[in-house]
């Protein structure tokens, strides 16, 4: 029997055909399956990876700032911003119901703001921490609690220059907040591991958690109490001059620590969108003016130290003087004859401090000027300072007149701290300190005291104590309202023109006066500046009296007793 | 012979030519490693039921934790402001204390002097840089101007 062939000759054709498609197909898979299981093996794990793995940044806690007494005067709340996915939310009238008494919106408004069918609808930004965990407690599918930090500044304005403040994105601005913004804010944490589909970490899955580091905590040397008691003075001495403004500063001339800082106009740290942008920047450290006459302290102090005036050394003053070409007279235009040096500074004679600028010479004057520091920046540590304007021979718009309007502060221009530290300088033996206003630094590592530092000796210890004694005695033959009954006190008033372009202003005026006690054993420098004073023009009718004010009341908080009773104990 | 075999795939068949019969040794080796692969499974789904317990709970304790400390920090800002010093002095005079105007010190003899709130806390740091290159600077006017002062004074002839 003949055997027959299974498949004929096209059904074989057939069978190798599709043998080899499947072939080639098979190939392409496997070709695949080592693609994605060896080639690219790491793009798809990661791919993976990031489908289940999440990571969440923990913010850490900015740190406090407190006054040199430890009491707070910044912290960091929490408050929450909600928000909803009405997709989401099953029932929006029941939830409008709960929220509407957490939220400052109407139950109305929540229904059409859950009802609108939108993906995402922010509900309130900023919710009391009390409401936004109410809130959290309702455990509403669809509502998004979510935890924010916000600085907050349990005075208020006090001291609301010197602190700065902390914008919503959690970054300091001016004074202290901006200064020591990368100090206070210390390092985010980290949470990351296998979230389920509902976004809970999956507890058998790798995870890993890095705690925040808060920031550090800040002590200051300000006195809460000093501040408060300077700020409410230069408020009413603002109020009873009818002035524009003022600042004050009050520091420890044997350390250059800052007791007590005060500007005015002034704004609420809480609400800082609301103020002007004009307010925020605080006039002892970013704003210059031109001393007047206070600055006569310092040509005083050039001329004793160089040797080329003596204390009891005498001037003839014929109502003017021209230097550089330019004719200075004296604020009363009258010429007082033969006068010694402290009747230079009790008369505030700029003929005779502009005698003295000659006596030195341009190099040398403006030496000491810079000796005292001006021209650049204290380098206090509070943000934005300004280095005022210094014009020296060096200087191509110096003019040889300026030595002459220079020596009683016209022409140059300071900020009140410059002054302050300069005046310092001469309480303080010629010793001219660095201006601080953080004592402390204590964050989890460390706990650090910042000692006071020495810029330079400005002037021999010496001249410090006769210039002491000549500003002394200058105050009492002045009579000056600045005095201090039972306390020897040293200071000088200043008047000075306000510029405008093409010259000086006719009538508006600085007033000012910088002094310190007890002479003896300077304790505290208080420097006031009262802007545009309307009731008189004159330092010695505004800012003095004030000075003798705010020093009326230091002396208590400080402990300072009167000198017989002072020197009794010693 | 036993090509003759006829092999029934029934399952009453197959059951019926199953070795059952095991010898006690055997059996109890089974009985144990089932023992122990219940042990073991056992011992891991207590376990992993533990960690994930835990674990939330280490989370909720967590939250806890975060929300006391935030009710700490409210508390201690609370107690700042009924301390400041604006509310401080606003309840002093509603109460009818008024502002001290008259201070007296009376000296003790031999009574040590109390050290001063604003002494020198800390030591000064040495002095340096007492003469530096910014105070140096004005002492070597600029070059250019210098010579420019000089034409000036030979134009004008002095």
């Amino acid at each position: 029997m003949q055997k027959s062939e299974p498949f004929g000759e096209s059904a074989k054709y057939r069978i190798y055909t599709v043998v080899a498609v499947m072939s080639a197909v098979t190939l392409i898979l496997v070709g695949q399956l080592v693609r994605w299981q060896v080639v690219e093996h790491h793009r798809f794990v990661a791919w993976a990876e990031e489908e289940h793995q999440d990571e969440i940044v923990i913010p850490p806690r900015r740190g406090d700032i407190r006054d040199r007494t430890g009491h707070l005067l910044a912290t960091d709340l929490i408050e929450y911003e909600i928000s909803a996915s009405p997709k989401i939310i099953s029932n929006p009238q029941a939830t409008a119901d709960q929220l509407a008494d957490y939220l400052d919106l109407s139950r109305d408004e929540l229904v059409a703001l859950l009802s609108s069918g939108k993906p995402w609808v922010p509900l309130q930004k900023a919710v009391s921490q009390a409401n936004g965990e109410a809130i959290l407690r309702m455990d509403v599918v669809g509502l998004q609690v979510e935890p924010r930090s916000k600085r907050v500044y349990p005075e208020g304005d006090l001291a609301a220059h010197l602190l700065g403040f902390v914008n919503s994105n959690g970054n300091g601005f001016y004074g202290v907040e901006g200064y020591y913004d990368n100090r206070l804010k210390g390092k985010p944490g980290l949470q990351a591991g296998e979230r389920s589909p509902f976004g809970e970490l999956i507890p058998m899955g790798s995870s890993r958690f890095v705690p925040p580091v808060a920031g550090a905590t800040l002590y200051l040397t300000i006195d809460r109490g000093v501040q408060f008691l300077i700020e409410q003075e230069l408020e009413k001495a603002v109020r009873n001059y009818r002035a524009q403004g003022g600042s004050i500063v009050v520091l420890n001339p044997k350390t250059g620590a800052i007791l007590g800082m005060a500007g005015f106009p002034d704004y609420n740290p809480n609400n800082f969108s609301e103020s002007s942008e004009a307010l925020f920047a605080d006039p002892n450290v970013s704003e210059q003016y031109e001393p007047g006459s206070v600055f006569k302290i310092l040509t005083m102090a050039a001329g004793l130290d160089s040797g080329k005036i003596g204390p009891m050394g005498t001037i003839y003053d014929g109502g003017s003087i021209e230097v550089g070409g330019r004719v200075i007279y004296n604020w009363d235009r009258q010429g007082h004859g033969t006068v010694d040096m402290t009747d230079v500074l009790a008369k505030s004679l700029n003929v005779g401090v502009a005698q003295v600028a000659v006596a030195l010479g341009k190099e040398q004057f403006y030496t000491y000027i810079k000796r005292f520091g001006f021209g650049r920046l204290t380098e206090v540590d509070l943000a934005n300072e300004g280095p005022g304007t210094l014009k020296t021979p060096k200087d191509a718009s110096w003019h040889e007149s300026d030595l002459g309007t220079n020596s009683f502060g016209q022409g140059i221009a300071v900020t009140p701290l410059q002054i302050a530290a300069a005046v310092g300088a001469v309480a303080n033996g010629g010793l001219l300190m660095k201006p601080y206003v953080v004592e402390r630094i204590v964050d989890a590592e460390r706990d650090v005291q910042v000692k006071p530092t020495v810029v330079r000796q400005a002037i021999s210890a010496d001249t410090a104590q006769t210039l002491t004694d000549m500003l002394v005695e200058a105050l009492d033959r002045a009579d000056s309202e600045a005095q201090v009954p039972g306390y020897r006190m040293a200071g000088k008033t200043g008047t000075a023109q306000i510029p405008v372009p093409g010259g000086y202003h006719p009538t508006l005026t600085l007033a000012s006066f910088a002094g310190f006690l007890p002479a003896d054993d300077p304790q505290v420098l208080v420097l006031v500046i009262i802007d545009r004073p309307t009731t008189s023009k004159w330092g010695s009718k505004t800012a003095a009296p004030t000075f003798r004010r705010i020093a009326e009341q230091l002396v208590v908080m400080l402990n300072i007793p009167p000198d017989d009773v002072r020197l009794a104990m010693k | 012979m036993s090509s003759n075999v006829i092999v029934s795939l029934k399952p009453k068949n197959v059951i019926r030519h199953i070795p059952w019969q095991l010898n006690s040794r055997s059996a109890l080796g089974l009985v144990l490693l089932l023992a122990l692969v219940s042990l073991v499974g056992w011992l891991y789904v207590t376990q992993a039921s533990a960690v994930t317990t835990t674990s939330y709970r280490i989370d909720e304790m967590r939250m806890e934790l975060d929300h006391v400390n935030n009710q700490n920090a409210a508390l201690i800002m609370e107690i700042a402001q009924l301390e400041a010093l604006s509310r401080v002095e606003q309840r002093a005079l509603a109460l009818g204390f008024q502002p001290v105007n008259d201070i007296r010190y009376i000296s003790v003899d031999g009574y040590p002097a109390a050290p001063s709130s604003t002494d020198n806390a800390f030591p000064a740091a040495p002095i340096e840089n007492s003469v530096d290159a910014y105070v140096a600077d004005v002492e070597q006017p600029n070059w250019w101007l210098t010579q420019l002062d000089a034409v000036a004074e030979w134009i004008a002839g002095q």
